[in-house]
């Protein structure tokens, strides 16, 4: 998958988000060369799936985002945009069913439960044109941070769970990702592990299909397709994502470039592996663990103290949730079987040939053909 | 714990490629180990031969009146090795051995290789004592003993080696410190050499090893951060917390 991320401005700016380490860094940010981006693009040798992702990409204005999009559609028949939804409205609504763009929207939950990334008219607006989207045939998935406004307490948690359930009912699904960029909004790390346990159950019992834990029932099957987070990052040639910047340059998934942005290494290598699983895990490696096999130390970009030589410091909450999947995998107490659909056994036309899928893109969606398949 | 030996740099967004002068540097390493061997200030340096390279290379020592004698064999690997390899049956190897102006040294050498004794070998390698009996003293405890005991250094870019992985360095052996003295005297005798090979290069090199940088070691990968790239290999497992080593900016005088 590429991700074009063209700027990294964006109108919402919250908090948590890992990208307010890279604008801290530079001014520049926000340019871009959109005529350099979009020779990119057709340079592009496979043709794996492209997303429009950001910063904010409707910042970039609908003359840029509608050229960016053409340009994909016209490269691999269809194209992806990852959204905060803000300034979503018909026009580019129209742009997405032209350009058969499959959307991915970032909203945490409904009402008060967004507060972290806008108000709740804002939020309602949002959570409408999703709605919307979906019913005029749009393919739409969604990307929920996990944290305390959502998830700090019971209630608001439950609350959560509808917003899962009632997406789920409009056949629209997505990931639900821990929130790690602010301390102060993030989980703890037994409430992370008591909300994903929770959650797990809620979605294995209820046949929801949301990430990690569709990924988690798949990998524990022997079932390649599964999210990056647990197939073995190389955080210098991240296999899931390779980013386009605004100048044209190839990067990485920007979750793990903090400090400084380094360019794509040629080749991918497994030294974390290599590492973590011999590493004690009171030392921050994986060695005996028994999830090993199906986790390889989570994504690195959640690793103990920021260093990727280190294994996720979500390693207690994966632990619950693959215990959940183990034992329900054990005694076949699920509804249904977790990640069953037909089109999702398919590879779509847009790449994922690999099986693999990036924590922050489009995911590849399980209610629907994208691109025409 | 055994991680597969590798070395690799990643450049910096908006920084320039500075991968040729890099390749440079590191050809302008080899030039200046055989050049203190062939011009007399010290009695031997190492090298690695295979099929690809046998003839060209022993051509050379022939033409320039030097000596290789072989020690032992040590399977092929990419960048930097701390150890020799073990060799695989049916797989490609080198043999590793002594490049010497006399046969007597050569030999002397292979003995010494032969026992581990380290003090002959650096003897003959043009090491200062001191640097020798601390490659002694740490080498069995941790195969990759850089400056033990600093943390925090302002010192001549001569006796940087925290990019020596990569090729960029003027000495070839291990100091016991940031500020040995011994290190420094052989260091400058081999800038000078250096200048007449190759000034151009030579100047990028000190200018590189004088710039700030990090060298940090944890879990057996280094990562050395320098203003251009971030460089990676394999080290010595330090499993508690990382090692580091900040080299701060120096100026030239």
């Amino acid at each position: 998958m590429y991700l074009l991320k063209p700027t990294l401005d964006c109108n919402l700016r919250c908090h948590y988000c890992y990208e307010n380490e890279h604008r801290s860094r530079t001014d520049d940010y926000g340019k871009y060369d959109i005529s350099a981006v979009l020779q990119e693009i057709m340079s592009l040798e496979d043709k794996s799936q492209i997303v429009l992702h950001g910063g904010e990409p409707l910042t970039l204005g609908k003359e840029n985002v509608d050229a960016i999009l053409k340009t994909v559609f016209e490269k691999t028949g269809c194209s992806s945009i990852q959204t905060n939804g803000v300034l979503i409205d018909d026009e580019y609504v129209q742009m997405f069913e032209k350009y058969k763009t499959s959307v991915g929207v970032s909203l945490d939950g409904t009402g008060d439960l967004n507060r972290y990334r806008c108000g709740e008219s804002m939020t309602a607006k949002i959570y409408s044109d999703i709605v919307r989207m979906k019913d005029r045939g749009l393919n739409v998935s969604v990307i929920a941070v996990l944290s305390k406004a959502n998830a700090g307490s019971d209630s608001e948690l439950e609350l959560f769970e509808n917003y899962l359930k009632n997406l789920s009912e409009k056949k629209i699904s997505g990931r639900v990702n821990p929130c790690t960029g602010d301390p102060n909004c993030s989980l703890n790390d037994e409430r992370l592990s008591i909300v994903y346990s929770r959650l797990a159950w809620y979605c294995y019992s209820n046949g929801l299909q949301w990430s990690p834990f569709t990924d988690i029932w798949n990998v524990m099957r022997g079932d390649g397709r599964v999210v990056c987070t647990f197939r073995e990052c190389d955080i210098f040639h991240t296999r899931s994502a390779e980013v386009i910047l605004g100048d044209a340059l190839h990067t990485n998934c920007m979750r793990v470039s903090v400090k400084d942005l380094y360019m794509r290494h040629p080749s991918e290598y497994k030294t974390r592996s290599e590492i973590l699983s011999q590493v004690p895990q009171e030392f921050g490696g994986c060695q005996d663990c028994e999830y090993w096999e199906y986790c390889k130390g989570g994504c690195p970009s959640q690793a103990i103290d920021g260093d990727w030589r280190n294994r996720t410091e979500s390693c207690k909450m994966y632990k619950a949730v693959f215990s959940i999947a183990r034992n329900i995998q054990s005694f076949g107490v699920a509804k249904k079987t977790p990640c069953t659909s037909k089109s999702n056994k398919q590879s779509h036309s847009g790449g994922h040939s690999d099986g693999i899928e990036h924590i922050d893109g489009n995911m590849r969606h399980m209610d629907s053909n994208i691109g025409g398949e | 714990m055994e991680i597969t030996g590798f070395t690799r740099t990643i450049l910096k967004h908006g920084k320039p490629d500075i991968s040729e002068q890099v390749s440079k540097a590191s050809r302008l390493f080899g030039k200046i180990e055989y050049q203190t061997v062939l011009q007399g200030q010290r009695k031997a340096t190492t090298d690695h031969l295979y099929l690809d390279n046998l003839k060209e290379k022993i051509d050379k020592f022939n033409r320039d009146g030097l000596v290789f004698t072989p020690c032992q064999r040590s399977g092929f690997y990419q960048g930097f090795a701390h150890k020799h390899k073990e060799v695989k049956p049916g797989e490609p190897y080198y043999w590793f051995g002594a490049v010497t102006r006399t046969v007597e040294d050569g030999l002397i050498f292979k003995e010494a290789e032969a026992k581990n004794d380290s003090q002959t070998i650096g003897g003959l390698l043009g090491y200062p004592e001191c640097c020798t009996k601390y490659f002694s003293k740490t080498f069995s405890g941790n195969y990759d003993p850089v400056w033990c005991g600093h943390s925090d250094v302002v010192g001549e870019p001569e006796i940087n080696i925290l990019l020596r992985y990569f090729g960029i360095r003027i000495v070839s052996h291990l100091p016991c410190s940031p500020y040995c003295e011994g290190t420094l005297k052989i260091a400058r005798e081999r800038v000078d050499i250096a200048n007449k090979i190759d000034p151009e290069t030579t100047e990028w090199v000190l200018e590189y090893l004088s710039s700030p940088m990090t060298w940090n070691s944890y879990h057996g990968v280094v990562e050395v951060d320098t203003p251009d790239f971030l460089g990676l290999t394999h080290t010595y497992p330090f499993m508690d917390k990382p090692r580091i080593i900040i080299w701060n900016k120096h100026s030239i005088g």
